[in-house]
């Protein structure tokens, strides 16, 4: 097996991400007071668990390398672009632009990530969730949120 | 004792039956039944998606409405299994089985039928057992010191994770990283934060509900926009619902075992729910006289599982409402629903909240019968549901998401770290890491920590009293034995197959 093969298996990957986190968690633990045994500090238990993770993640690498179980299957990228962008683009701008047209450009780039939605139907999907997020979040349910924010000349 | 249980039982009568109650699980067991019916949202994520609007109800209403969520969630699933044969999850997996075959056969209502009438018997089993056996149990629980709870709750931890499916040190890992994200936050001893990167947003910790609709709901999305294919719903119509008289003797029995089989599983940390429909399925089938007919749409191979299923589910509440350890993630969400209600988790909870506990206990038999009268004549409807293509779903699951996670503290900066979590979740689960052991770590991380403290703090630093008191002892060697169990090579092949066996 190639060197990049095994690279690509999924638990050399996971072991590495394990690892990886657990050098970032201890890292953080060892800034926090250890205090000692009887009274423990803030940074006792994250360290000790920081450093477990670690060791699982060398293990699950190691047997990783040395007897694989298969590289991860391709990850098609369109979808979870389109989705996280269409999280962070809600998060930046709802308060901004105010919740409807944030509902309606967040269901467009959504609908981007599958290669079912057609333009006009995702329009129409795009518009209709809008209205009902407002009727139902910002009337029915009194959510403090504008219906259009003051990026676009609402309140 | 039996007087006590009637009295309890009228507190919870008046509880459930008040106006506002009636209304919450209803409109709980119904709201469930509609999100979880939609092909691709499973069970936890239907809990977590509709988890922020229970916050503005009273404890009891919110505990009430999140029950009828989960078993309309189930039962919603069961439908999605049965009829389009794409299980919700993995606790529905083996409906799908014989179920969609049933479907196949024209027998679509009789399935269904059978889900609910099994689901409502099963249901009724549990919830009196639940009202018998949590009082006691949160007695002895009661007796406990920080150092028989740290060992409790690391029993849970590990039993809930060998009971899991796949890789053990993969469960181990994830586990962990949930204990530190769990960590995360103020420390309530010293005021030192610890993995907030000096954020503000983040001094309260990681948020739980953005964890969770990120790792269950929106990262289930994107694993479903991988694969597009059409699913088709059968389209024959639902004629003959009820079952006929030959289905209920055939049903009965089936109907019993998986409700014996899956109360017992249910108690049991880990995937309860899952382990014993499963358990139920393969016992149906070693013990039918027609086993041969198991795969091509046997009623015995829906009666049973559902039953143990639903049955799974109730039981699992014993250890969530008496000890205050969840056994699964959707114990974990009821755990992380209590909180931000401001009610401790624990043996204390049958004490000090008898409303809430015995109210949820009536409303969870109420909810079940609700479950049998909706669906029965409401099956068309859901079938029309089932049909909404998914590319017209999933924008709208995710706006839900968002203005959902939002509105838990009007915090954008929640719905980035849902999003963070979406995309970690998501590659985790292609490497085979399974997101359920993170989510116990994570709700259970502080109540460790803090009990972990106190009993070195009463043993003077001595890690010795772990294995010094009896009752602790016990746990931890039962933890271990647990291990030794499903590590050693005979029983690992046997875990292997039971879940490979359809």
């Amino acid at each position: 097996m190639s060197a990049w093969s095994k690279l690509q298996d999924k638990d050399v990957l996971s072991g590495a991400i394990f690892a990886g986190v657990g050098v970032w968690f201890t890292v953080q633990s060892l800034n926090l007071s250890m205090g000692s045994a009887r009274s423990m500090g803030p940074g006792y238990l994250p360290t000790a668990l920081s450093l477990l993770l670690l060791a699982f993640g060398v293990a699950i690498l190691v047997r990783g390398v040395i007897r694989g179980v298969g590289p991860v299957s391709k990850i098609p990228l369109r979808g979870l672009v389109a989705v996280i962008a269409a999280l962070l683009i809600f998060a930046f701008c709802v308060r901004g632009a105010g919740l409807v047209p944030t509902v309606f450009v967040v269901v467009l780039v959504t609908c981007l990530g599958s290669t079912r939605a057609q333009p006009l139907p995702s329009v129409l999907l795009a518009g209709g969730v809008a209205i009902f997020c407002w009727a139902a979040f910002i009337w029915g349910l009194g959510l403090p949120l504008s219906m259009i924010g003051p990026w676009l000349g609402g309140y | 004792m039996s007087m006590d249980l009637l009295s309890n039982l009228s507190i919870g009568l008046s509880a459930a039956f008040s106006l506002d109650n009636l209304f919450y699980c209803f409109s709980g067991v119904l709201l469930g039944t509609l999100i979880g019916v939609l092909p691709g949202i499973g069970t936890v994520a239907t809990i977590a998606m509709l988890l922020p609007i229970t916050f503005g109800l009273p404890p009891v209403g919110s505990l009430i409405m999140l029950s009828g969520i989960y078993y309309g969630a189930q039962y919603g699933g069961s439908t999605t299994a049965i009829l389009i044969n794409l299980p919700g999850e993995s606790s529905s997996v083996v409906t799908a089985v014989d179920g969609y075959q049933m479907a196949r056969n024209g027998r679509a209502g009789v399935a269904l039928a059978t889900a609910a009438i099994g689901s409502f018997f099963a249901g009724t089993v549990a919830t009196i057992l639940l009202a018998l056996f949590a009082p006691p149990l949160a007695a002895v629980a009661l007796t406990f010191g920080p150092a028989e709870y740290t060992s409790l709750m690391v029993l849970g931890l590990i039993a809930s994770i060998a009971l899991a499916s796949g890789s053990l040190l993969k469960a181990f890992a994830m586990m962990i990283i949930g204990l530190l994200l769990g960590l995360g936050g103020q420390d309530i001893y010293t005021g030192a934060q610890r993995f907030t990167l000096g954020m503000v947003e983040l001094i309260d910790g990681f948020e739980f509900i953005a964890i969770v609709m990120g790792m269950f709901g929106i990262a289930e999305v994107i694993r479903n926009l991988e694969d597009e294919s059409t699913r088709s719903v059968l389209s024959t119509k639902l004629k003959n619902l009820f079952p006929s008289r030959a289905d209920f003797r055939e049903m009965f029995a089936p109907i019993l075992r998986g409700t014996a089989l899956g109360s017992l599983f249910g108690i049991l940390p880990g995937g309860g729910a899952m382990l014993s429909s499963f358990a139920a399925y393969a016992l149906e089938k070693k013990l039918s006289r027609h086993p041969e007919t198991f795969g091509k749409g046997a009623l015995a191979g829906v009666a049973g599982p559902e039953s143990a299923n639903n049955a799974g589910a109730q039981t699992s509440f014993i250890p969530m409402l008496t000890l205050g350890i969840p056994s699964n993630p959707v114990m974990a969400l009821m755990i992380g629903a209590l909180i931000i209600q401001g009610i401790t988790p624990g043996p204390n909870v049958v004490t000090e909240q008898p409303v809430l506990f015995w109210g949820l206990i009536v409303s969870m038999w109420l909810g079940n019968l609700m479950l049998v009268v909706l669906n029965l004549p409401l099956v068309g409807i859901w079938v029309k549901l089932l049909s909404v293509p998914y590319h017209f779903l999933f924008p709208v699951i995710v706006v839900f998401c968002s203005i959902g996670v939002f509105s838990v503290n009007n915090a954008a900066f929640d719905v980035i770290l849902m999003a963070i979590f979406a995309a970690i979740g998501y590659v985790l689960v292609k490497l085979d890491c399974e997101p359920a052991p993170l989510l116990l770590g994570f709700v259970v991380g502080p109540m460790l920590e803090e009990n972990i403290r106190r009993a070195m703090l009463v043993s003077r630093g001595e890690p010795a009293i772990f294995i010094e008191r009896p009752i602790s002892a016990g746990l931890l060697v039962i933890a271990i034995v647990t291990i030794a169990a499903v590590t050693l090579p005979a029983i690992r092949k046997g875990r292997e197959q039971a879940f490979k066996e359809e």
